[in-house]
């Protein structure tokens, strides 16, 4: 039987003990010096001429975001212009890719205090179209979490369902239950869902068929996500755009142009093998399918996007909507960190092209988050008050592409926020993407929540609290 | 979902691009007819990179000079700083040679080649559209844009691609920037687009419902943002529709409506008529573009309708001429390429027959020309003659002109002889009179520079005011005023 030890040291490097770059702490030395030499820099600066050096970040802020902008339109255009998503019709589902039976399937679901749900999970998972003996579905409930357990263990589960304990130890994260989960068994495929995933029946097998059709070094296939209770506040709505954006015009657009793919949280279809190989999900990264997403790309293999949804739950309550949406933001800038350690062996493993993906969509997202707050700010400032201090940072080109991303560059993003509706087949809520500003804000909130925690609570895992129906 | 069919390949693409460069250095050597549109467009782009508050009112504060051509030029002046031609000719040449190419490209869609040789004899028999092509006008802007909307609509039409919808929309929605007779268009086209969903939609009511958001909102948010620039900039959020608002008021409804039936006939020209009757026999039911020309043709119309109104209140249609040219060339591209000449070659050889008979008939009785544009320049006063006037009593005072034409042609990016503004008002012209010896020069009440009998301006000419002293009257009836507040510096009795 294959195994894997997620638990292996097999190197003496803390940044980096099972191999591979780890988000074990949150800067490299040199990261470290850098970070603080800017800063005291910044500083120095500020005392001997704070107007000009104020006018000289505004212009690198105001080019990036123009960059940012012209980087989303170019995937945006290239989702629509050449779309590149594994399409597998019912037809093509009748027989077994290599004629004879089906590949072997695992599904792992990781779940701590979920006792509510893992009763609908269940139920929703048995409407899996797949062979039950080519299939097992282990639920990953922490040894200590009672209340998850009793209920799974209520429910008598038979085959394809397995209950997989995973032992208490550190760090206690979502990664560290799935490399667990896949020390033991032999199959060809794997996939991850969430507690409260419901993806579409036919989804095993059209990730089979899709992973038969493809070049052998595709090892992922990243599925679609998007919300079944998209109607039930503003909240949910706006959180449904913002998905149907990522998965249904971003991905795709990384998609055709073959560029690194982060993974979203769940869906991610995986060969086995290659996913040992590479060593599994870095435990310590609390957005570690984007991390893995990343790492997959810089060794050589592939990522694909399927055509099939996986339907989940939206966050309904801000309060709930904060934490998770800070979690995702730490975990960029854990994963941006992590793979800039050596930024040269990254430029060359990835090429001059695919490495500004990787900049522009982890840093750049993460970092635009972070400081559209002082721009909207100072957009209302103006709007309301025209102070006439502000035209000094503001010279005529700097003028002219900060007008462009404002008036342009956030309409062409809640404009085509309301495409990928329309895209996603959910027309009527096209209408709420005017209302994406809102939502950006929140975003940010979550941004520095998330850059906050990171300096104070690293590896902390702030859980998506799901509900039940 | 599969890649379109039509989507060129690298190598297809790179040779377009060539056939473009190609086109603009073509186009570069040609010559350009001078027009007083791109000397106000100039002037503004020169206040705007001065720095001047003339130059960002004038930007947004009128539809006559909209905002669309002013942008364009000001691009094009800044990328063709280093080359050694204007830029205002750079932007022609590139805004003819891309709607050229989106014409090449439908009829390249349709396999259809024929278009380009009866496009090319179109464009030599019709002398409108070789006086539109010959002249360097930033409204040429414009016509890109109509030939994405209609190559994307054809596309759209055919394939259904969500991409030709965003396409045709957004830049049907850039027509909002361009003006009475591109905000005509873009309703029109617009609004073709919404039918078409409403009839022949085969998603569900969903996909029909986001569709018609997709298709308003580009244009909903580009007419919104003209009215916050025109709140930021003049304090006013509608003040670009007061010049209309003056040219009604001025104008009895009765005349208005006799003059717009009297001049439909003349201002359409006889060839575009045609050339629409041509394409709408050709394009009979059933045909695959059928829904693109007829939405083409709505919006020529409304055109032609923005013009003659615009004409009624004495006020100057930007680029409608051009929007009829290259819309008849766009109409008659797509009634050759979407003609299915197998079946129907009676109706076809119809049409070509009545766009015969048009070309004809706009040589024996020609309309208006389409390019007649706003003259405004001729019968000025040389700036000379009023500095030396000026100077013989208070050297170096300064004048002031008012709106767009006149400071267009007394242009002063110093503002060291002449002072500039869109908007009127009086009492910021007395505080400025308090400051200076200032002048006030009046073009004639004549309806080319303010609405005639309802601007303030109108009773200037006529009455004066009791604070100004008329100087002098040139014979086109330009009149410089002076106001009599003496500034407390310059008092004559300071001395004693």
């Amino acid at each position: 039987m294959t195994s894997f030890n997620a638990t292996q040291r097999v190197s003496d490097d803390p940044y980096g003990p099972r191999g591979f770059p780890q988000a074990t702490i949150v800067l490299a030395p040199w990261q470290r010096v850098a970070g603080w030499s800017t800063l005291a820099l910044l500083a120095l600066w500020a005392l001997f001429d704070w107007r000009q050096e104020l006018l000289v970040i505004n212009a690198v802020f105001t080019v990036f975001f123009l960059l940012s902008t012209l980087y989303r339109v170019m995937l945006i255009d290239a989702s629509l212009r050449c779309p590149r998503e594994i399409m597998v019709g019912p037809e093509d589902l009748l027989e077994p890719p290599n004629g004879k039976e089906w590949p072997k399937y695992m599904v792992i679901l990781p779940m701590y205090h979920e006792g509510d749900v893992v009763g609908k999970l269940v139920e929703g998972l048995r409407k899996l179209d797949y062979p039950t003996d080519r299939l097992e579905i282990r639920l990953l409930i922490e040894e200590d979490d009672q209340e998850t357990m009793t209920a799974a263990k209520a429910l008598d589960l038979q085959p394809p369902f397995v209950i997989t304990p995973i032992p208490v130890s550190y760090p206690r994260t979502k990664p560290k239950a799935c490399n667990v989960a896949i020390e033991e068994g032999d199959f060809d495929y794997l996939v991850i869902y969430d507690a409260e995933d419901q993806p579409e029946t036919d989804q095993l097998k059209k990730a089979a068929v899709a992973f038969s059709r493809c070049p052998d070094n595709v090892a992922c296939i990243q599925g679609k996500l998007c919300f079944y209770n998209s109607t039930h506040n503003l909240l949910t709505r706006l959180f449904t755009i913002d998905y149907s954006t990522w998965f249904g015009l971003c991905l795709p657009g990384l998609d055709a142009y073959d560029a690194p793919i982060p993974l979203g949280g769940t869906s991610n279809h995986f060969r086995l093998d290659v996913l040992r190989q590479v060593g599994g999900w870095d435990e310590y990264n609390v957005t570690e399918d984007c991390d893995l997403g990343l790492r997959l790309f810089a060794r050589g293999w592939r990522t694909r996007v399927l055509d099939s949804t996986t339907w989940e739950q939206a966050c309904h309550l801000v309060r709930f909507w904060i934490p998770q949406r800070s979690r995702w933001v730490k975990g960029y800038v854990q994963t941006y960190l992590v793979h800039t350690r050596h930024l040269w062996q990254l430029t060359k493993q990835l090429g001059f092209r695919d490495s500004l993906h990787f900049h522009l969509l982890i840093g750049g997202s993460v970092f635009s988050q972070l400081i559209c707050p002082f721009y909207w700010f100072l957009v209302l400032l103006w709007l309301l008050f025209r102070p006439v201090g502000l035209s000094h940072f503001f010279p005529g080109p700097i003028f002219a592409m900060g007008a462009l991303c404002l008036f342009v560059g956030n309409f062409f993003f809640a404009y085509t926020s309301g495409i990928a509706c329309i895209r996603r087949g959910m027309g009527s809520l096209a209408k709420y993407a005017l209302l994406m500003p809102f939502y950006w804000i929140m975003m940010s909130a979550g941004a520095w929540k998330g850059f906050l925690q990171l300096i104070t609570k690293p590896h902390h895992w702030e859980k998506t609290k799901h509900f039940a129906e | 979902m599969t890649p379109s069919a039509s989507q060129p390949t690298n190598r297809t693409r790179w040779l377009w691009l060539l056939a473009f460069a190609l086109l603009v250095v073509l186009r570069l050597v040609l010559p350009f007819r001078a027009s007083d549109t791109m000397l106000a467009h100039s002037a503004v782009v020169d206040s705007l990179l001065n720095g001047h508050n003339w130059g960002r009112q004038a930007l947004v504060a009128t539809l006559e000079y909209p905002v669309l051509p002013t942008l364009a030029l000001l691009l094009a002046r800044v990328v063709a700083t280093p080359f050694p031609f204007a830029g205002g000719h750079l932007l022609v040449a590139l805004c003819q040679a891309w709607t050229i190419l989106y014409a090449l490209r439908l009829a390249a869609t349709q396999r259809q080649r024929l278009v380009v040789l009866v496009g090319l004899v179109y464009v030599g028999a019709a002398s409108d559209v070789l006086d539109a092509f010959a002249t360097a006008d930033p409204n040429w802007v414009v016509a890109p844009l109509l030939g994405a909307v209609v190559y994307h609509l054809a596309l759209w039409h055919r394939g259904r691609e969500l991409r030709d919808a965003v396409l045709a929309a957004a830049n049907a929605g850039v027509l909002a920037f361009a003006g009475l007779p591109g905000i005509a268009l873009g309703l029109a086209l617009l609004g073709g687009m919404v039918h078409f969903v409403s009839q022949t939609a085969r998603g569900s009511q969903e996909e029909r419902n986001g569709l018609k958001w997709l298709i308003w909102t580009p244009f909903c948010y580009c007419v919104l943002l003209l009215f916050l620039w025109n709140w930021l900039i003049m304090d006013s959020p509608f003040f670009l529709l007061g010049q209309l608002g003056q040219a009604l008021r001025g104008k009895h409804t009765a005349d208005i409506i006799e003059t717009v039936t009297n001049a439909l006939g003349s201002e359409l020209g006889w060839f575009p008529l045609a050339a629409m009757l041509g394409a709408g026999l050709c394009l009979s039911p059933g045909r695959p573009l059928r829904t693109t020309a007829t939405a083409l043709t709505v919006g020529l119309l409304a055109v032609v309708l923005a013009r003659t109104l615009s004409v009624a209140l004495s006020l100057y249609a930007p680029g409608s001429g051009i929007v009829l040219s290259t819309g008849a060339l766009g109409l008659m591209a797509l009634s050759l390429a979407g003609t299915d000449w197998q079946g129907h070659r009676w109706r076809s050889a119809l049409g070509l027959l009545v766009l015969l008979l048009g070309i004809v008939a706009s040589h024996l009785f020609p309309g208006r020309p389409l390019v007649v544009e706003a003259s405004f320049a001729d019968g000025a006063p040389p700036r000379a003659e009023i500095e030396a006037f000026a100077d013989q009593q208070w050297p170096q005072s300064r004048v002031a002109v008012y709106g767009l034409r006149p400071p267009a042609i007394y242009h002063d990016p110093q503002e060291q002889r002449f002072v500039a503004r869109v908007d009127f008002h009086e009492g910021v012209f007395l505080t400025q009179a308090n400051d200076e010896i200032i002048h006030l020069l009046l073009p004639p009440d004549d309806d080319r520079y303010y609405p005639q009998g309802v601007s303030p301006f109108s009773s200037m000419t006529t009455d004066g005011r009791p604070w100004l002293l008329l100087e002098r009257t040139w014979p086109s009836g330009w009149q410089l005023w002076r106001c009599v507040i003496t500034p407390e510096r310059h008092s004559k009795l300071e001395g004693l």
